[in-house]
């Protein structure tokens, strides 16, 4: 049958816009503007789903994504939230968490083991035997969890927004709507933004006059429409707050990052629901969902209900039900006294000082019990009488929606008389407006909305509110000796939950969340948590105020992750020699952001044995341009190498190159490169690829550290570099350049032209005996390459990548920092005593040195050679052993093509680090493999 | 059999005692105070009785018990880490977990999942290979898998990472597990009150007695305690403890981010850590996925959550597993973790004599909770520190000896 | 709409304490303020990234690059950037995305924004024009291809 009213003034459906979906294999019909939740009511489905726990059924609560009592799967995507998502044609959805279907719902044979299942039960049982867990354990996981997970959902991109405004007001109600128009009207840029698909809040449902939301709202909103500085953002929230006023907006699209100078809170309050036996079933629902229900889709909430009362808003309440053809079987108000008179119509039943007891179905509600009692939770089951009927709307409270408050940095206090907590203390830039001010009533809360946006504009202002009075009710729960009376819903917590938590001593608000698990389910707390309060209160028997309430932490509602990650973006560098290289056939591979060809051809090994033979016979090269490389002029620039790196460089020949070896505070080796002194106040400084960025940082700092007279000029991108390696590098570099290349033999630099460009050549010897490196502007590099490579044609030369070169170096006995050092590295260990001058005053990491100086060493860096290699290479970083025990570590290791044999480098005991001696490497497969210390460079390599 | 459960079903009132002994007033004098009722304060005063009978033993936290790191972490349990000092240690510890659950007879749900370090460059998996053939060395079960053994430990993930980060292989650590982190505080906490420990929660600790280079006494809001023995187990507000004993030490504190999603059905049963991408995930035993990443990069004494954390990792976690894009992130936290320059604790004994300091725990502490809780134990009742906890000495840092632990403590937890 | 990249617009860096003077010298207006700029009347844009950093673009750039000597405390900053133009209807909404700062007109007049944007770190400022805003986005020219691909994604 359907629950369909006439039409309602405000309604937000379309009734000419109808279409059809599914829920559980039925098929229903909807108007668009419908959520999922109200299309089912409105076709008279009852049961929407089925608790977490006990599987219990479950209708519509909040309407509001208060609570997850409906919740849904489409095969896609899960945990739909129902009360607010639109109905669109062709929706295929299922409850989640079932077995059998939310009708049939086999588990919830659960509800029969409630008693055996109390708060924290996991903790006390499961665990013996222990090899017992694992199966009870996974019978908890599949128990546990809400929707399926799809793998096959597909990666959706969500592009994020970044906006800026003067004034960020949260909450479309009436006060936040009256605060964005008094910003805007004073000249303020404002977004406002409401998780709803219209403005209007509580204006728009919980009308005075039981007729619809009236005139005020529609011009409300029309002023709002037509003011050029006010952006509205519906069906979107306000996920978090973070520094410096930055809020993201989640709306159906995306993301919307907000910073905003001033923000207005007027996000207002949730309704709570009472605590009774069965509150839980199909057809009881907060007042403020029935009144929802009516205004904005047309649907009657039941045939035949109760208000239960604790606050003035049940009156409204119940005239709307009644406006809307339910038939009113009675008012049950928890207060003592009588309403004042016209509150009513006459003929509706009132009984005051009573309360709901227990709620009576079994799919749904068929009728409550209710009793007089005492205010304090307790009834008198002697005078209770049996109401029949299938409806309750609950009008007993709010909490407060001030989660974004809290992130801010804001202090609540909890008014006694209001019965809820309201701002004490306010961040700057920080307000609130309305009834998570704690003002209730239009009047009041279109003010409160004024006072706010005139405070956060810096103006004055003679509005001055108190927070309603009495606007919820101090305990609207009720014992039960057969319990089922829930307070979170989400995790189906019963009353009885929180004593048993505070009786073995889980009695602070924190502890009991952690013990009970209120308010950690997907609604985090927004219908449970005040209640929570309430109760430990009273178990504490203190006043609320020193109770407190668990941490606010984003979000507000839950964000899906692709709307959290945006576009995604993945930044990769080139240098200018990179169409050349593709050209060409390279395998790259990524060293940090760079792209770098690791070889160059289809086959790795193939091509690797050929460039490292091309290097060895005739000539390579090899693209270098993602160095780090540093100009360093001035006066004191050579000072400041002095003090930088370990080696001498104040007296530094111009025209000459230097190792410059970097070590931090605690003596570590941080990085290598080479520093070339191409005039009195000029330095050119290259660094590794990898540590490019930080040395460049540390750089600028001891740069503002030690106030030298120097410049800085970072050319890592904008200058480009490659190596010329192999015997024949020097004839063919002087076919294209004039520089007597004979005078930078032996470690010099210069500043020349090659192939007709300016460039700086230094004689460097890493890869090769005989090699240059060349620097030039990323603009003339690609020439000067050409160049080469044509010239090179005819002699055998090849480009090769970084797999050559680690081998190539290798042979030369060259170790590579972060690959054959690591973050306890020090220079004594890597045979690098001769790069530490030892007659400088000051370098960087000299302190901790001369320390470590005097301690033994536990390792040294050798080369090393196989005599008798397995098939299968030891990896790099397997262990050296001796006796048993780990004396060190392979760093590098690889068979030489030139040498003809295995070597590589490794730390061994300073012991056993003499040429010839044989050491143990366990293999990882567990073998040993032997292996014999050699002098580097190896012999029979070099070029 | 959950034989346990029975008599709650049968019984008119609950059946339970309180845990934790917390009476209302704090004496003037223990044999023992212990500074920070979280995992490891507990733990500490659970061994001092059980292992040394010493029983006139307070612990004081300054606000619920386990609201510091013990009760913000993403709950992952392993030994896989570089250093054979490091190894043996958190060894020790997993073989405590194993059994904990039966010590303290409270579920802890500790987990056995399988831990997957994933390395997606070349130089990440040499890192693997080291800690592998370590971890093999000391006898712990740490092994090199590719892609292949991967993608059927976990038939979901994207190995090319959408293509930007591909997975060459990882680290396997078949012990690798997670546990309920709340639990283990509350375990030990009332193993400990049974034993006489008396535990004052809301209860802060405002200065140190010292004299003479030893510690007398402490004092609190609440009043002052005589005593000889003194532990500091604060995590990330070590340096507020350690300033009022007047002890440097090198710790910095940074701000350790997390989030975790709405519960699903199992899907994955395995624990990933990337440290390319900078962020692991587990699912725990509610369904959720359990997310972290690294550090923030700058030192900060708050708790506070950031949206680039969550906006970051979000991005990575998809690059892994492109079907979550609809998977909604419902709650982000943040604890301070107090890092050392070697990743590796600060465990022993210090220049105060009676003053004992165990922190430093970084993003490492709570897998260490059982053997830190022990071995701190045995350090206070015999003034010495077990020959275990000898790598994690103050004095260390002065001695220039630190511990090599930087490869596998950072994003690995 | 459109993105055009140009590696090859004339662009001249230098930094120092005597840089400001210099280029005093050479009869170029200067912004006062950091990370500010304007247009010469030859069209020239004169950019002060930092208190004594400089690029011009233009014009001017070939000018002071013929004559250039260098000196004490006045050095060369060799630049590679890819540029980007960027005009159009879909800009404003391109930027919105990428950058985390106000880039309305605007807000934006005579500042040089230097941030993070899409992942990397980029330059950007606003020309204010009849036809309408012209922004004008630099990065460093290893970053070119990728944020030339990035840029055509959003814009497509």
């Amino acid at each position: 049958m359907s629950y369909r009213l006439p039409q309602q003034s405000g309604e937000w459906i379309d009734r000419n816009l109808t279409f059809s979906f599914s829920f559980e294999g039925k098929t229903y019909q909807a108007c668009n503007g419908d959520t999922v939740s109200s299309a089912l009511w409105a076709s008279g489905v009852r049961v929407l789903g089925r608790s977490f726990k006990y599987h219990r059924p479950r209708g519509v609560l909040s309407l509001a994504n208060h609570d997850i009592n409906v919740m849904l799967e489409n095969g896609i995507d899960i945990n739909l939230r129902a009360d607010v998502l639109p109905v669109t044609a062709g929706m295929k959805l299922d409850a989640v968490n079932t077995a059998g279907g939310v009708v049939k719902d086999y588990l919830s044979v659960l509800g029969w083991l409630a008693p055996f299942l109390p708060a924290g039960f996991y903790y006390k049982a499961f665990h013996r035997p222990r090899l017992l867990f694992p199966f009870w354990e996974n019978i908890i996981r599949r128990m546990a969890g809400l929707g399926v997970m799809n793998p096959k959902a597909p990666r959706l991109v969500s592009p994020k927004t970044n906006l800026h405004c003067d004034v960020l007001v949260v909450g479309g109600g009436p006060a936040g709507m009256n605060a964005a128009l008094v910003a805007a009207k004073q000249g303020a840029r404002v977004i406002l933004v409401d998780e709803n698909a219209r403005l209007g809040g509580t204006l728009g449902y919980d009308s005075s006059s039981g007729l619809g939301p009236g005139q005020q709202l529609e011009q409300l909103c029309e002023e709002i429409e037509a003011h050029a500085d006010i952006e509205v953002h519906l069906s979107s929230y306000a996920a978090g707050y973070y520094a410096d006023h930055l809020l993201p907006l989640i709306g159906p699209e995306g993301m919307a990052k907000v910073r905003t100078r001033q923000l207005i809170v007027a996000s207002g309050a949730y309704e709570q629901p009472a605590v009774f036996r069965n509150n839980d079933l199909p057809g009881i629902m907060l007042g403020s969902a029935a009144q929802r229900l009516i205004q904005r889709y047309a649907v009657k909430p039941f045939e035949r209900g109760v208000v239960l009362a604790g606050n003035e808003q049940a009156w409204r309440v119940a005239l709307d039900l009644l406006a809307a053809g339910v038939e009113l079987a009675a008012v049950i108000d928890l207060r003592m006294d009588p309403p004042p008179a016209g509150l009513i119509p006459p003929a509706v039943l009132v009984y005051s000082g009573y309360c709901i007891y227990e709620a009576v179905g079994s799919s749904g509600l068929e009728g409550v019990w209710a009793c007089p009692w005492d205010g304090q939770g307790n009834a008198d089951q002697s005078r209770a009488i049996y109401i029949p009927c299938d409806g309750i709307a609950m009008s007993v409270g709010w909490a407060p929606a001030s989660a974004l408050l809290y992130q801010a940095g804001a202090k609540m206090k909890y008014d006694e008389d209001c019965q809820q907590f309201v701002p004490d203390s306010l961040p700057p830039g920080v307000h609130a407006a309305g009834r998570v001010n704690g003002i209730y009533g239009l009047a009041d809360s279109l003010a409160d909305g004024e006072r706010a946006a005139l405070g956060a504009l810096g103006l004055s202002s003679v509005i001055n509110l108190l927070p309603a009075s009495q606007a919820s009710h101090p305990w609207p729960l009720v014992e039960h000796p057969k319990a089922k009376n829930f307070v979170d819903f989400d995790e189906d917590l019963q009353l009885k939950d929180f004593a048993t938590a505070a009786q073995e001593g889980f009695n602070n608000i924190e502890l009991m969340k952690r013990f009970t698990t209120v308010g950690m389910g997907p609604s985090q707390g927004k219908h449970s948590n005040m209640n929570a309060i309430r109760v430990l209160a009273r178990l504490r028997d203190e006043p609320i105020q020193r109770v407190g309430s668990t941490t606010a932490r984003p979000f507000f509602h839950p964000v899906p992750m692709g709307h959290l990650a945006g576009r995604s973006f993945h930044p990769v560098r080139h240098t200018p020699l990179h169409g050349w290289h593709q050209q060409h056939e390279a395998s790259f591979t990524y060293v940090g952001a760079w792209q770098r060809p690791a070889w160059y051809g289809p086959d790795k090994a193939t091509a690797i044995v050929n460039e490292v033979r091309a290097v060895r016979h005739a000539a390579g090269l090899i693209d270098v341009g993602t160095l780090g490389k540093f100009e360093l002029r001035g006066l004191e620039a050579g000072e400041f190498l002095e003090r930088f790196y370990t080696g001498h460089f104040l007296q530094q020949k111009i025209g000459t190159t230097r190792y410059a070896l970097l070590l931090d505070e605690s003596g570590v080796i941080t990085d290598d490169g080479v520093v070339a002194r191409l005039a009195e106040d000029f330095y050119y400084v290259t660094a590794s690829t990898s540590n490019a960025a930080a040395v460049y940082r540390e750089m600028t700092r001891c740069l503002q550290l030690w106030g030298l007279e120097v410049t800085i000029v970072n050319l890592t991108g904008s200058y480009a570099a490659f190596n010329i390696a192999g015997p024949l590098s020097r004839q063919l570099m002087e076919g294209l350049t004039t520089a007597d290349l004979k005078q930078i033999s032996n470690g010099g630099a210069i500043e020349t032209q090659v192939a007709g460009q300016q460039a700086r050549v230094m004689n460097v010897r890493f890869v090769s005996d005989l090699a240059y490196e060349v620097h030039a502007p990323a603009q003339s590099i690609l020439s000067i390459w050409q160049a080469l490579v044509e010239a090179g044609q005819s002699c055998g030369l090849k480009p090769f990548g970084i797999d050559a070169q680690r081998l190539l170096r290798l042979e030369m006995g060259h170790f590579i920092v972060g690959h054959d050092t690591d973050g306890l590295t020090h220079p004594f260990e890597a045979g690098l005593d001769w790069a530490l001058a030892k007659d400088k005053t000051f370098y960087i990491g000299q302190r901790s040195l001369k320390i470590k100086a005097n301690k033994p060493l536990t390792k040294k860096l050798v080369g090393f050679t196989l005599p008798h290699p397995p098939a299968n290479l030891p990896d790099e970083c397997t262990l050296v052993l001796e006796q048993g025990r780990i004396a060190g570590r392979v760093t590098s290791i690889a068979f030489s093509p030139t040498l003809g044999q295995v070597i590589g480098l490794a730390y061994v005991a300073p012991e056993a680090g003499i040429a010839g001696k044989r050491f143990v490497i366990r293999h990882q497969d567990g073998s040993d493999v032997a292996a014999i210390v050699s002098k580097l460079p190896f012999s029979g390599a070099a070029a | 059999m959950p034989y346990r459960l029975i008599k709650f079903a049968f019984s008119k009132q609950h059946p339970e005692a309180a845990f934790f002994r917390q009476p209302a007033q704090i004496r003037d004098s223990y044999d023992a105070v212990i500074i920070g009722g979280g995992g490891h304060g507990l733990a500490a005063a659970y061994y001092l009785a059980r292992d040394h009978g010493i029983t006139n033993v307070a612990v004081l936290e300054r606000g619920y018990l386990g609201g510091g790191n013990t009760g913000r972490n993403t709950t992952i349990i392993r030994s896989n880490y570089l250093t054979p000092e490091g190894v043996a240690f958190y060894d020790a510890s997993v073989k405590i977990w194993e059994n904990l659950s039966q010590e303290l007879d409270l579920n802890l749900f500790y987990s056995n999942r399988g831990h997957f370090t994933l390395a997606h460059t070349e130089s990440a998996m040499r890192t693997m290979r080291w800690r592998a053939e370590v971890n093999k060395q000391m006898g712990v079960k740490s092994e090199v898998l590719g892609p292949d053994d991967i993608q059927q430990a976990c038939p979901q993930i994207d190995l090319s990472c959408a293509g930007h980060a591909p997975i060459l292989g990882a680290l396997y650590h078949a012990p690798g597990s997670v546990a309920r982190h709340d639990g283990v505080a509350w375990g030990y906490g009332r193993a400990a009150s049974q034993m006489g420990v008396e535990i004052f929660q809301n209860t802060e600790v405002t200065g140190l007695d010292i004299r003479g280079g030893r510690i007398h006494g402490v004092q609190t809001n609440r009043g002052n305690i005589k005593t000889g023995k003194v532990l500091s187990a604060v995590a990330g507000f070590t340096p507020r403890i350690t300033q009022m004993a007047g002890i440097r030490t090198p710790i910095v504190i940074h701000p350790l981010q997390a989030c975790v999603t709405e519960p699903m059905k199992p899907w994955l049963n395995t624990i990933l850590v990337s440290g390319s991408l900078h962020v692991y995930v587990s699912q725990s035993s509610r369904g959720e996925l359990v997310m972290g990443a690294a550090l923030d990069p700058y030192e900060l004494h708050s708790t506070r959550s950031t949206l680039d954390f969550v906006e970051g990792l979000s991005s990575h976690i998809l690059d892994m597993f492109p079907f979550l894009s609809g998977i909604k992130v419902v709650r982000q936290w943040a604890g301070m973790a107090d890092m050392t320059p070697d990743f590796a604790p600060i465990m022993g004994r210090t220049p105060v004599a009676g003053f004992y300091l165990d922190a430093g725990w970084g993003t490492w502490g709570f897998k260490a909770t059982p053997i830190s809780g022990k071995t701190m134990a045995e350090t206070m009742a015999r003034d010495q520190e077990p020959e275990l906890i000898d790598a994690f000495r103050l004095s260390r840092f002065r001695e220039f000896e630190l511990t090599g632990e930087k490869g596998a403590a950072a994003v690995g937890h | 709409m459109s993105a055009s990249v140009a590696y090859q617009l004339p662009g001249f860096g230098l930094k120092g304490q005597a840089a400001a003077n210099w280029l005093l010298e050479q009869g170029i207006d200067l912004p006062q303020q950091p990370n500010t700029w304007l247009t010469m009347p030859d069209q020239s844009l004169v950019l002060r990234l930092g208190r004594s950093e400089f690029l011009l673009q233009g014009p001017v750039a070939t000018r002071l690059e013929s004559i250039w000597q260098g000196g004490r405390e006045l050095y060369r900053v060799p630049r590679y950037d890819a540029t980007f133009e960027l005009k159009g209807e879909k800009v404003p909404a391109l930027l919105q995305e990428i950058c985390t700062l106000d880039t309305r007109p605007e807000a934006m007049a005579g500042q040089v924004l230097m941030m993070l944007a899409a992942g990397i770190s980029v330059m950007l400022i606003c020309e204010t024009g009849n036809a309408g805003p012209i922004y004008r986005l630099w990065c460093d020219g290893t970053y070119g291809d990728y944020l030339g691909d990035c840029l055509q994604q959003i814009l497509d």
